[in-house]
């Protein structure tokens, strides 16, 4: 964190470290944006070119990688091309003041049963955030926006011990009989010399061992980190299907880890029998390294939407979100 | 293949209607088409949007059997209800070929009501469809909402348009 950035009169950087020793208002958060999609545009008709602008419908296709020069059999023209890729931006370590940190509302409704809320977080200041590391490099952020999304930690479901040793293989194991049917996501830093290969979770379903491992598939493989500072991993382990994908940043550099499945891993089915339980947590380097982890978490989310931004510059913003999605955890547990 | 007449239809009506009309612009003087209301950032004036707002079935056929092209199955008429939106902001200017004064505001929107109508009752759907499908039966209905919304300075108007096309099943 650079030290010139102007906190303001109130210092709510400041005031924050103070009240994050006395209230759990004070929440660390994940910093979520959607990709940006390539919209499908079409150039050409039977036979020849079509006059006038590409004609774009509007709706997106699956990629947001950049596209320039032909596209379609024809020539995109310049406003239909997108400039850069703008894949989905994923940044742990927002700290912000909630107020309140649960609010949830349940309505029966026709199409079932729907849980909402509405919150209020003070952020500090713009200038503050973008000077946060990850943020600072990240060039494709230069602002909250409205329907960002910020993943509170709701409830803390896993909380093993803070890990230091010199290993490859680094294994949480589970009491027996722990459910998983609550978390959401998984979340700890590390610190290492060496590269981070794959992060799995194993458990058991009707007895047969199922897992779900999230690895860098590119071919150059793996994430090289940090041996002096910490970089936050949080990836999502519920709802999870094989080869999709998720983000991790590290100082603005986004590589994309890939899920695979075995034993047909479905973390809602963990109800939290002997067999059907979270066995275990391994964070798997490319090769025996000093690795430090600490403030591992299994939790379940908090999913809030950015409603609206009202920011009084150098002091701080006050940032209004709201949650759509959310789930009553019995249903999960019987047939989620 | 499952049928997709719907988004055949509007694909080659947005298609269309733009390689149309852009026909009678000069260079560089488009006219944009969209779906759906677009986004802040790639909105370009004037711009108009085709809005699908209504879909059913229209009308059944004795025997439940037509034809498509050489191809005789399971079918009945299909109705589509659009909505269709212009909007002009009051600086933009449009060349129309053989004029060389540009159209602007109420000119311009004149010229692209008349033109959008002429053209969604001339279009040759062949030229842009990306499947085999028959439109029987098109109408615009009058425009309406002719007017300046002054805390956007953009001019407009709305029309509704209906299109009815055999939906065969095979």
């Amino acid at each position: 964190m650079a030290s010139a950035v102007n906190v303001g009169s109130l210092n709510l950087p400041k005031m924050m470290r103070h009240l994050s020793h006395r209230t759990s208002q004070v929440r660390d958060l994940t910093f979520v944006r959607n990709a940006i999609k390539q919209k499908d545009v079409k150039t050409t008709k039977s036979g020849g070119t079509l006059e006038g602008p590409p004609v774009s419908f509007g709706y997106e296709k699956s990629s947001s990688a950049k596209t320039t020069g032909s596209g379609d059999g024809g020539t995109l023209a310049a406003d239909t091309a997108y400039h850069i890729d703008s894949p989905e931006i994923v940044i742990p370590g927002l700290t912000m003041l909630q107020s309140p940190i649960v609010s949830r509302r349940g309505a029966l409704e026709k199409t079932g049963h729907r849980i909402s809320g509405a919150c209020a977080f003070h952020a500090p200041s713009l200038d503050y955030i973008k000077a946060l590391d990850n943020f600072k490099d990240t060039k494709a952020f230069s602002e909250l926006e409205t329907y960002d999304k910020l993943y509170d930690m709701e409830r803390v479901i896993i909380n093993p011990s803070n890990v230091s040793a010199t290993q490859q293989t680094t294994t949480f194991t589970f009491v027996d009989a722990t459910s998983g049917y609550e978390a959401d996501r998984v979340r700890f830093k590390i610190k290492t010399t060496g590269t981070l290969d794959y992060v799995q979770l194993s458990a058991n379903i009707g007895g047969s061992a199922a897992t779900l491992k999230w690895r860098d598939d590119s071919p150059v493989q793996g994430l090289a980190l940090s041996g002096t500072t910490f970089t936050t991993i949080d990836l999502p382990v519920s709802r999870v299907e094989a080869d999709d994908t998720a983000s991790i940043y590290k100082d603005g550099t986004r590589t994309e880890f890939t899920a695979s499945l075995t034993g047909g891993f479905d973390i809602d089915k963990l109800y939290g029998d002997s067999n059907n339980e979270l066995s275990s947590l391994i964070v798997q380097l490319s090769g025996s390294a000093l690795v430090e982890l600490r403030d591992i978490y299994l939790y379940k989310e908090a999913e809030w939407r950015i409603q609206s931004i009202k920011d009084y510059r150098d002091e701080y913003m006050r940032v209004a979100a709201v949650r759509v999605r959310g789930e009553r955890a019995s249903r999960r547990r019987a047939y989620g | 293949m499952a049928k997709d007449f719907l988004n055949v239809i509007e694909r080659a009506m947005l298609m269309g209607l733009s390689d149309k009309i852009n026909t009678a612009t000069a260079d560089d003087n488009d006219v944009y088409f969209y779906g759906e209301f677009p986004e802040a950032e790639e909105v370009k004036f004037p711009a108009v949007v085709i809005q699908q707002v209504a879909s059913g079935f229209q009308e059944k056929v004795m025997g439940e059997t037509m034809t498509l092209g050489s191809s005789t199955g399971k079918g009945e008429m299909y109705g589509i209800a659009y909505n269709i939106h212009i909007i002009i902001e009051r600086d933009t200017e449009v060349i129309v070929t053989g004029n060389s004064e540009p159209y602007k505001q109420r000119r311009l929107l004149n010229w692209v009501m008349l033109n959008v109508a002429n053209e969604m009752q001339d279009l040759d759907f062949s030229d842009y469809q990306e499947e085999e499908m028959e439109i029987t039966h098109r109408r615009l209905l009058s425009w309406r909402d002719i007017g300046f919304m002054p805390e956007f300075q953009w001019y407009g108007a709305s029309c509704d348009y209906t299109l009815t096309f055999k939906n065969y099943r095979g």
